[in-house]
């Protein structure tokens, strides 16, 4: 079974807020883990945001880069 | 320009926003440039700049050359589209008088493009700064689309602070 998730990366251009705006309002996260999840992109580079199915990972993707953030898919097997 | 050339207030259920008379145009045409780009309007479309360009708008979504133009092919022309819309109605918003008065819930709008046409004039990798015109071009961009945020979720002021 493939484990298929959002995959967000540290830029130099997109600020704390804009990253937790978007985490909240459009990935739907709870503000607490918007934060959170802007502070692992922060710390670690990337940060696995969201995991779901290829088709709902791949629609994220898009809908993320065009708020100009640096997301892509990832997967692995289990 | 700066900061001061622009300012962003909610009143009510509308956001109020106020560009400077000299910097309608530059940001007019970063928001032109980025709506050409969407449609493909750019004269060299193999051009060494333009795929550079095109990375920074767009990076990979995959590592895998297949797996990135299948996913291009899913996903590519609706997300440009929907972008290219929401670019048109900003254009629309800046050829009209100021202030420009938007929908609160329509000012996603603002807040994607601008994010997105700074990435015309700078790199993700490259910190902002205004030792060019290009990377000041950038630098407001950011800077417009920090105000337009702040103005909308004053909550988020805090965020990044630890």
């Amino acid at each position: 079974m493939t484990d298929w998730h959002v995959v967000v990366h540290n830029d130099e251009v997109n600020t704390f807020q804009v990253v937790v705006d978007v985490f909240h309002r459009v990935v739907g996260l709870p503000m607490e883990d918007a934060v959170a999840g802007m502070w692992r992109v922060h710390d670690q580079g990337s940060a696995k945001i969201s995991a779901t199915g290829r088709d709902a990972a791949e629609a994220m993707v898009a809908r993320l880069q065009g708020y100009g953030l640096d997301a892509a898919v990832g997967w692995a097997e289990s | 320009m700066t900061e001061t050339h622009f300012t962003a207030e909610l009143d009510g259920d509308e956001l109020v926003l106020t560009l400077a008379a000299d910097a309608v145009q530059p940001v007019r045409t970063a928001v032109e440039l980025l709506a050409d780009h969407l449609e493909d309007k750019w004269v060299n479309q193999w051009s060494p700049q333009r795929r550079v360009v095109r990375k920074d708008l767009f990076p990979p979504a995959y590592k895998s050359r297949t797996a990135q133009e299948q996913y291009e092919q899913r996903h590519g022309a609706a997300a440009k589209a929907d972008l290219l819309a929401a670019a048109q109605r900003v254009l629309a918003a800046l050829a009209g008088s100021q202030p420009m008065r938007c929908p609160a819930d329509a000012s996603d709008d603002w807040i994607r493009v601008l994010g997105v046409a700074r990435l015309l004039y700078t790199h993700r990798d490259r910190p902002l700064s205004n030792d060019t015109l290009r990377a000041q071009a950038a630098n407001f961009l950011s800077a417009m689309q920090h105000e337009v945020l702040i103005a909308l979720r004053p909550e988020l002021t805090e965020v990044g602070k630890r």
